[in-house]
């Protein structure tokens, strides 16, 4: 790695290397590029949250004009799932949410496909209604999941047969009872949110065709080609290398595109049309309704502390509502499990985590992976807290504020890579000017607050992830930069663009970042996901150029005449570093250096490098223990509103985020990243949310009444980032991707429960619901 | 997208518009008139309805008047944000800007916003106030209705009859106070909108959100400018007289609702009667 003193690409607010043709409207994404002879799909969905399928009538249907194929759950004996394997591609037997796709269309065009699913009649039995985790945990209640002793799982996760549970997860540190013995203040307070939506730009879509030597061809809209590839691979027992993934760039994921979602079903209808490329997309409504969302959650947490404010034991009750089926959230769950104190120095943890099925449209990985959910419920119990000791809420965050030596809710010591939370709280303290007072009446009817809350996420990843990156060259002497890393708009190929280019001493310009990752020539990555991807592959592009730079060294130093030791290489020159003026420009020997004679020697150079998670391990089922977390990035936020009481609405006036991430690679798209984050968190705390009736049919499925926040709606923002190093990052900076959306909702909170002086726990924040809390009446 | 075929045609006058519909209809062909087409396009999309031809009006002149007297016309295609930046009507650019968003807003007419499937109608709120009246085209030719008699839930047009124009007196004299609530964030349906006109005594009301139609009631208005009450109180009385028309979904519950109209009508009698004592 370079000395880090001199930087002159890293930190630099470099432009988005994909900005022009974004903006321009000539990506290609994944349904830019039709295929000869594709088909069209439509979907007919479930408009019972729990019912039995008595009978699909297709014959109308299959008569249509254009129609290929219809097919039905009864035409795909599969169950499939990431961990647990629990879900048929099309329901089968029975609907276990509103929206649960029961049949689909083949046909020559998409209108087609859709007329014809109109004719498609589907008789069911309504059963029962699960609404939420607690229904579900009753001794009566009935079971969704009949078969569940028999789906197939990894043996990390824990399903409770004969229950609603898919997974439990449970932290055993120190000793809670102890932990209360020496509190003097105990509170114990319950919240919840219900299910919500990603929303990204770009609905979900696969086109699936096999060639004639059986070679499975895959385009999708995905964070993970690797990861389709593996589970297309278990689920269908096809040869990994019989499976081609191409990710083009993706128009946004925030976790809904990490898993596999359209692609098994995909394959299977190509496979009943010969092989022919079928493509299955999503309109925005089955998008927000059909395929998965966010997981919602009840949780109970009881908090003991002495009256100096000093965390004594916590005891963790977080059931993640997954819906119908399990998908990412046993996961989700577990990942919340392991980082369930919040970032605070708790040495007697009891925590159980469950992730439960309900009859609600099913939850998959979400921005913040079980971050949010488990910061909701320890912010709100902190501030709850607070209120009881009569103390400063920011005070007792101070107090109790996790730092290196403190150990985890796995049991795991906190290192020197650790980041300065303490410099992160006063930070925001500082811009949202805290010590003037977190309440001020504005007029009769008119106050202002604020609220705070601390985050920390590492990412939540297998033992065993990895990243690579190959760097080829071109005869102008620019590189070209490949990685198993997805652009889905966080900015990673201009990241690793910058880093690239750092190591050459050359301007990005000189950097082209493979755009497209096809699994047969990409170099294999695990996901791109968990705010890990800038720090893996980061590490691997170093270690590329570094080998890249070492084989240019051998050849140089036969043709210069020198050892290699003497050389450098920068600014587009390979040179003697105290005879500058002998050199040898790049594009001249990156692909072979031919003496004037004629004579050559070397050869293409091709730089590799490598990155596999250190020193992770599995954990203790019994207690959590064990070192699931490779680098925590922490942090503080907080917000300050104004809010009518008259009616409980109200404006989020600033919102601030302090982070320690270690170094900033480009502080624009760091911001970005952040500022995008934080708007995120407002609109999961406030709007978006899924609205049941009584039967658990969803209400609010079209971006008419599910809304997301707006240009003009946003507060001023304030982002600050500390450095701290990671010492094992690229050039010692951490993930960030995620952490800005975690402290939100519980920030918000706060602040809306100081204007109407009750505890608000639950969500989302509505006036409505602020109103009846607390406003004048 | 809009899973099946239609025929499409665009008429240069009233009789040629409703020609089509009629001679559309008898042949069975399932015709809809259409202008902005926001609402239509999703209703195909999701197959929710089915025109066989669609009868663009965007062409005819006498739908695309705007004349701004003592008497103001405005026609039935122009778009929302064609009359916010035109007129001078304020209750009438405060009520149409507060629809949709900006960039809707540049599609949305004012006849589509009033007689689409959406029950919310907002544009035709200061109509209600501010004694309007619509031209109507028929077979049999063309009318004028009075909107006090014309709009009952909806606008009371039969199947084929075009919607032209729309008018209002305005009186620049009178007062006005706009208000509008949503559930969250402004770009949304209203869980409440409301415009009133006119001097205390004789205060004219007009709602929607509240309920599941647009509602200007003159029983309730009598109520409404019953001095022997104060503010609180006659807003108290209003909504109790309303009791059981007020609306509760998922944007808000029918309390909720009730509480916002007492809030804003006692401020709306409090604005107007500050203002009627400036001007006096």
């Amino acid at each position: 790695m370079k000395k880090i003193n001199n930087l002159t690409v890293i930190g630099k607010n470099t432009e988005r290397l994909d900005g022009m043709e974004k903006v321009n409207g000539n990506t290609r994404y994944t349904d830019d590029l039709p295929l000869p002879g594709m088909l069209y799909t439509a979907f007919v969905a479930s408009p019972h949250a729990h019912a039995e399928i008595i009978s699909i009538e297709t014959i109308y249907a299959e008569k249509a004009k254009g129609v290929m194929g219809v097919f039905t759950g009864a035409d795909f004996p599969y169950l499939i799932g990431l961990y647990l394997g629990d879900k048929p591609p099309l329901a089968r037997e029975k609907v276990r949410y509103f929206g649960e796709p029961v049949a689909v269309i083949v046909a020559q065009t998409e209108s087609e496909a859709r007329r014809a699913a109109k004719l498609i009649k589907v008789s069911y039995n309504p059963l029962p209604i699960i609404a939420s985790p607690v229904e579900a945990l009753k001794d009566d209640a009935p079971v969704l999941h009949e078969n569940l002793s028999s789906y197939n799982h990894i043996d990390a996760i824990l399903p409770e047969p004969g229950t609603n549970v898919s997974n439990r997860t449970k932290i055993r540190k120190g000793n809670i009872e102890k932990g209360f013995e020496e509190s003097d203040t105990i509170i114990e307070e319950h919240f919840s949110f219900p299910p919500g939506d990603h929303v990204f730009m770009e609905d979900r879509i696969a086109i699936v065709e096999i060639r004639s030597d059986d070679q499975v061809m895959i385009r999708s809209s995905t964070q993970s080609p690797f990861g389709v590839q593996n589970l297309m691979s278990s689920f269908f027992d096809i040869p990994n290398g019989k499976i081609t993934v191409t990710a083009p760039p993706v128009g946004g994921g925030f976790g809904g595109k990490a898993g596999i979602q359209l692609e098994p079903l995909a394959y299977l209808l190509s496979k009943k049309m010969d092989g022919r490329p079928v493509r299955v997309a999503l309109t925005r409504e089955e998008d927000l309704v059909s395929a998965p969302g966010s997981a919602g959650l009840q949780a109970r947490v009881r908090l003991g502390a002495t009256k100096e404010g000093i965390l004594t034991g916590a005891d963790i009750l977080l059931l993640f509502d997954s819906g119908g089926y399990a998908d990412y959230a046993v996961n989700v769950s577990r990942a919340a499990a392991f980082a369930s104190s919040g970032p605070y120095k708790i040495d007697n943890l009891k925590t159980d985590s469950l992730s439960v099925y309900t009859n609600h449209p099913y939850a998959t990985a979400y921005r913040g992976f079980g971050h949010i959910e488990l910061s909701y419920a320890i912010e709100r119990a902190m501030d709850i807290m607070a209120a009881k000791l009569d103390m400063d809420p920011l005070k007792l965050r101070m107090i109790n504020a996790i730092k290196a030596g403190d150990s985890t809710p796995t049991q795991n010591i906190l290192d020197k890579n650790t980041g300065n939370l303490k410099g992160c709280l006063e930070k925001v303290s500082e811009r949202l000017k805290w010590p003037e007072g977190n309440y001020l009446k504005i007029s009769e009817n008119i106050v202002r607050t604020k609220g705070v809350a601390c985050f920390w996420k590492a990412p939540a990843i297998p033992t065993n992830t990895e990243a690579g990156a190959i760097l080829t060259f071109n005869n102008d002497g620019s590189m070209n930069l490949s990685t198993g890393a997805v652009e889905i708009g966080q900015g990673i190929i201009t990241g690793l663009a910058q880093i690239t280019a750092e190591e050459f001493g050359v301007s990005t310009e000189m950097v082209h970042v493979v755009r497209e990752i096809i699994t047969d020539r990409s170099p294999h990555d695990w996901t791109t996901a968990a705010s890990r991807t800038l720090f893996m592959v980061g590490r691997a592009t170093i270690m590329a150029a570094v080998d890249a730079k070492n084989k240019i060294k051998k050849t140089a130093s036969a043709v210069l005449l020198c050892s290699e030791e003497d050389l450098e290489i920068s600014k587009g020159k390979v040179f003697i570093r105290d005879e500058k003026d002998k050199y040898i420009t790049l594009g001249k020997i990156v692909n072979g250096y031919s003496y004037p004679n004629g004579t050559s020697i070397g050869g293409p150079i091709i730089g590799t490098g490598q990155y596999i998670s250190r020193h992770l391990t599995n954990v203790d089922p019994q207690t959590g223990a064990g070192r699931p977390a490779l680098e925590w990035t922490m942090g503080a936020e907080g917000v300050e509103v104004e809010v009518n009481l008259e009616d409980g609405s109200f404006k989020v006036l600033k919102a601030a985020c302090a982070m320690d991430v270690g170094r900033v690679i480009n502080p624009n798209i760091a911001r970005g990243q952040v500022v995008g984050s934080m708007a995120m968190g407002i609109g999961y705390s406030t709007t978006e949310a899924l609205e049941f009736d009584k039967n658990q049919k969803v209400l609010n499925g079209t971006l008419r009444d599910f809304k997301i926040q707006r240009y003009g709606d946003h507060p001023e923002y304030f982002v600050d980032f500390l450095t701290t190093p990671q010492q094992d990052g690229p050039y010692g900076a951490r993930g960030l991707g995620e952490q800005g959306i975690i402290g939100i909702p519980g920030a918000l909170s706060a602040a809306l429960s100081k204007a109407v002086g009750k505890q608000l726990n639950r969500m989302p924040l509505t006036p409505e619901y602020i109103w009846n809390e607390g406003g004048i009446k | 997208m809009i899973p099946f075929k239609f025929s499409y045609v665009v008429p240069d006058t009233i009789e040629e518009a409703v020609q089509a519909w009629n001679s559309a209809e008898k042949r069975g062909v399932n015709p809809l008139y259409y202008s902005g087409g926001t609402e239509i396009i999703t209703l195909c999309r999701d197959q929710k309805i089915e025109p066989g031809l669609i009868i663009d009006i965007k062409k005819i002149p006498d739908c695309n008047t705007l004349v701004q007297n003592e008497t103001s016309t405005f026609g039935s295609a122009l778009t929302l944000n064609k009359i916010i930046e035109s007129t001078n009507i304020p209750i009438l650019a405060r009520t149409l800007e507060r629809i949709a968003d900006h960039t809707i807003r540049n599609k949305l007419t004012l006849g589509g916003n009033i007689i689409g499937r959406l029950p919310y109608r907002e544009a035709v709120l200061p109509f209600m106030v501010l004694y309007g009246s619509v031209q109507i085209a028929s077979a049999n030719g063309i009318r004028t209705e009075n909107i006090s008699d014309f709009f009952n839930k909806r606008m009371l047009l039969k199947k084929g009859e075009l919607l032209v124009n729309l008018s209002l007196k305005n009186d620049k004299n009178d007062n006005w106070f706009y208000k509008r609530k949503e559930k969250s964030g402004i770009i949304d349906y209203p869980i409440l909108t409301a415009c009133f006109t006119g001097k205390p005594g004789n205060i004219k009301m007009a709602l929607s959100g509240s309920f599941s139609y647009p509602i200007r009631d003159k029983e309730v208005e009598i109520i409404l400018n019953n001095k022997s009450l104060d503010h609180r109180k006659r807003a108290a009385a209003v909504v109790d007289s309303m009791n059981n028309l007020f609306r509760s979904d998922f944007r808000a519950s029918a309390d909720y609702r009730k509480h916002l109209l007492k809030l804003t009508i006692k401020d709306a009698l409090i604005y107007l009667e500050k203002k009627n004592e400036n001007i006096q």
